[in-house]
C-alpha cells in the first residue's frame, strides 16, 4: 500500500488537473459551443455545426456525461479541432514543441555550469566582497523581468550591432549556423533567470557542505582547498541540483512562454498565446494540458533520478 | 511557560537590527507612501498630455523623460505603485485567507483531510504558473480583479505547505500536549498555541510572494493579459513602452529597472527576514 501511494497520487494529481481544466471552460461565460466554434459562429452553416459540436462533445448531455466524454477523449490523445483552421489540436502542439523543447534544453545547459561556477565560487570565498557581487548579481537575475531583457537585447544586440537576427526561428536540421543565431537571444534571456535561482541553491548547498566534518578533516589532512571544493564538495551539493531543475521546469516553460513572444520563435507559448487571443478554445485546453502533464511527469521523473542517485534519499 | 512566550521570540527576530534590514523597511514604508499618497512625490498627473513634451529625454524636470502623450514617465510609475502594491498585497493576504485555516487542519488533523488538502495544493502547484494564469484570463477575462485571483490561487500551497509543515512540528512539542492534556479544544489549540508559532515562518515568505507577484504581473501585462491601459501598473507601462525602445529608450529602461530594483529588494527582504527568524541555517 505505501509503495502504491505515490502512484496513485500522480494519477490523482493528473486527474484533478484534467478536472479543472474541464470545468474553467464551463465557467466561462456564455455557451459552451459557441466557445468551442471560436468565432466563426456568425457563418451561414452555424445552427449545423453547432449541433455537430455538442454532439461531438455530448455538449446536450448532463454535465457528468460530457465529464466522462472529455476525460475519456484526453485518455485516447483526442483533444478536439482548433477552430480556427480545424487541424487536430494534438498535431498543432506537435509541430510547436520541439521549439520550446529546444529553448529549454539549451537555456538549462547553458545555465547550469555557470551557476555551479558561480555558487561554488562565491561559497568558497563565503562573507568576501566577491560572495556578495556574485549572489547580487544572482537575485539582480532572478529579479529581472525576462521580456524586458529581452526587448533590450534585441534593441542592443539585434537592431542596433546587428550581430543576431532580430526574430523568427529557423529548424536546426535545414541550417544549423541559422538555427543557434535565431536561438542566441532567447537562450541567453532564459537562461539568465535560471542562473539566479541556480545559482542560489548551489551556494546554499556548498556552504552547507563545506561545514561538514569530513571537508574538515580533509583541510586537516592538507588536501588543496581547490580539490575538497570540485572533488568533495561538488558532489555532495549538485545531486539535488537535478531536482532543482526539475522542478523549476514550470516556471521555465512560463518564461519560455513569454520569451517566445519576445522573440517570435513558433513554439508551444505562441501557440497558446495566439490561440488566446483568437478564442481558440480547444487549442488553449490541448496546448494547456499536454504542458502541465509533461511538467508533472518532469517534475516526477527529476524526483526518482535523484533518489537513484543518492540511496540515503530512498528511505 | 505561558502561550504568549514563543511569539515574541519569534515574531521579535523579525524587527530588523542589522543596517541593511533597517534601510529596507524604511523603504518599504516609503513605497506604501508612494502608493497611498502619489501626489506627494510628484508635482506630475500621470494623465497629463502635452502635445509639446512628446517622448523627451531625461532632463531635470523629468528625471525619466516623457511618454508617447508628454506625461511625466516617473510620475506614472509613481501612481503605477498603487496597483503594484493592491496586487502583490491583496493576492498575499487572499491565499493566506484560504492557506492558514487549511494548513494548520492538515498538520493538525493528518489523515484523510491531510491527503485531501495536500492533494489539491500539489495539484495547483503542478501548474506552471503562466499557463494557469493565462487559462483562468482565457476564460474570465483581463483585469486587476483576475490577476489578484489567480495570483492568489497559485500561492495557496506555497502557504499552505509552510503552515502545515509548521503544524506537524508544533503539535509534537510539549506546550501544545499540555494544552491538549488540560482539555483545550481543537480551534483553542489551533488558534491560541500553534497559529501564534507561525506567524513568524509565514511572514518570512510575504516579500518572496510579492517579488513573484510583480513579476508575473509585468509578464501578463505585457502579454495583454494582465493590467490594461489606461489603468497604470508596471506591467502595462512596459506594454505601452514596448513600442519605444528605438526612439526613446529611456522609458522602457526606466519603467524594467525600478520593475526589476522592486522584486529584487523584496528577494533580499526575504533572505534577510528568513535569516533572522533561523539563525542556524544562514542562506544569504
Amino acid at each position: 500500500m505505501t509503495r502504491l501511494l505515490p502512484a496513485l497520487r500522480i494519477l490523482a494529481i493528473i486527474w484533478v488537473v484534467i478536472t479543472v481544466v474541464f470545468v474553467t471552460l464551463r465557467l466561462t461565460p456564455g455557451d459552451p459551443a459557441e466557445l468551442l466554434l471560436g468565432p466563426t459562429a456568425g457563418r451561414q452553416d452555424v445552427q449545423e455545426r453547432l449541433a455537430d459540436i455538442r454532439a461531438q462533445y455530448g455538449l446536450d448531455q448532463p454535465i457528468p456525461v460530457q465529464y466522462a466524454i472529455f476525460v475519456g477523449n484526453v485518455l485516447q490523445g483526442d483533444l478536439g479541432e482548433s477552430n480556427r483552421s480545424a487541424r487536430p489540436v494534438i498535431s498543432m502542439i506537435a509541430a510547436a514543441a520541439p521549439v520550446t523543447i529546444w529553448l529549454i534544453v539549451l537555456s538549462v545547459g547553458t545555465a547550469i555550469p555557470i551557476s555551479i561556477f558561480l555558487g561554488m565560487i562565491a561559497a568558497a570565498r563565503r562573507g568576501r566582497t566577491l560572495d556578495r557581487g556574485i549572489r547580487s548579481l544572482a537575485t539582480l537575475c532572478m529579479a529581472v523581468p525576462s521580456f524586458w531583457l529581452g526587448l533590450l537585447f534585441l534593441q542592443w544586440f539585434a537592431s542596433g550591432l546587428g550581430w543576431f537576427p532580430s526574430r523568427g526561428y529557423v529548424a536546426p536540421l535545414t541550417d544549423p549556423g541559422g538555427f543557434m543565431m535565431h536561438m542566441a537571444l532567447p537562450v541567453i534571456t532564459l537562461a539568465i533567470f535560471l542562473v539566479g535561482t541556480l545559482t542560489r541553491f548551489v551556494y546554499t548547498e556548498t556552504a552547507d557542505t563545506l561545514q561538514r566534518d569530513y571537508i574538515t578533516v580533509s583541510r586537516a589532512m592538507g588536501l588543496a582547498s581547490r580539490t575538497i571544493l570540485f572533488r568533495f564538495a561538488a558532489k555532495n551539493s549538485l545531486t539535488p541540483l537535478i531536482i532543482v531543475v526539475g522542478v523549476e521546469i514550470g516556471t521555465l516553460i512560463g518564461g519560455a512562454v513569454i520569451v517566445e513572444e519576445v522573440f517570435g520563435l513558433p513554439g508551444l507559448g505562441r501557440l497558446l498565446l495566439g490561440a488566446v487571443m483568437s478564442r481558440d478554445y480547444p487549442v488553449v485546453q490541448g496546448t494547456i494540458l499536454v504542458i502541465t502533464v509533461a511538467v508533472i511527469l518532469i517534475n516526477i521523473a527529476a524526483e526518482m533520478l535523484y533518489r537513484y542517485i543518492t540511496p540515503q534519499a530512498r528511505s | 511557560m505561558s502561550a504568549s512566550a514563543p511569539i515574541t521570540t519569534r515574531i521579535g527576530r523579525l524587527v530588523p537590527r542589522s543596517p541593511a534590514g533597517i534601510v529596507l523597511t524604511l523603504l518599504g514604508i516609503g513605497v506604501v507612501l508612494v502608493a497611498l499618497f502619489p501626489a506627494w512625490f510628484t508635482p506630475y498627473q500621470p494623465n497629463g498630455i502635452n502635445a509639446r513634451a512628446i517622448l523627451q529625454p531625461p532632463s531635470p524636470a523629468n528625471p525619466f523623460g516623457t511618454d508617447e502623450l508628454g506625461s511625466d514617465v516617473l510620475a506614472r510609475i509613481i501612481y503605477g505603485t498603487r496597483l503594484e502594491i493592491a496586487i502583490a498585497m491583496g493576492s498575499v493576504a487572499l491565499a493566506a485567507l484560504f492557506a492558514v485555516p487549511a494548513g494548520l487542519l492538515a498538520g493538525y488533523r493528518g489523515k484523510t483531510a491531510d491527503w485531501i488538502l495536500t492533494l489539491i495544493a500539489d495539484s495547483i502547484l503542478s501548474f506552471p504558473i503562466v499557463l494557469f494564469a493565462v487559462m483562468v484570463v482565457a476564460s474570465m477575462g483581463a483585469s486587476v480583479g483576475t490577476l489578484i485571483f489567480v495570483l492568489g490561487i497559485v500561492f495557496i500551497p506555497r502557504i499552505f505547505r509552510l503552515v502545515r509543515g509548521q503544524t506537524q512540528v508544533l503539535v509534537e512539542q510539549g506546550f501544545v500536549r499540555g494544552a491538549r492534556a488540560m482539555g483545550a479544544g481543537t480551534f483553542d489549540i489551533l488558534l491560541r498555541h500553534i497559529l501564534p508559532n507561525i506567524l513568524g515562518p509565514v511572514l518570512v515568505i510575504v516579500p518572496q510572494l510579492m517579488a513573484v507577484a510583480i513579476l508575473i504581473e509585468a509578464g501578463l501585462s505585457f502579454i495583454g493579459l494582465g493590467v490594461q491601459p489606461p489603468q497604470i501598473s508596471w506591467g502595462s507601462l512596459l506594454l505601452v513602452s514596448k513600442n519605444y525602445y528605438v526612439n526613446a529608450i529611456w522609458y522602457p529602461l526606466a519603467v524594467g529597472a525600478v520593475t526589476t530594483l522592486a522584486s529584487a529588494l523584496l528577494v533580499f527582504a526575504g533572505d534577510l527576514a528568513a535569516n533572522a527568524i533561523n539563525p542556524d541555517r544562514r542562506s544569504g
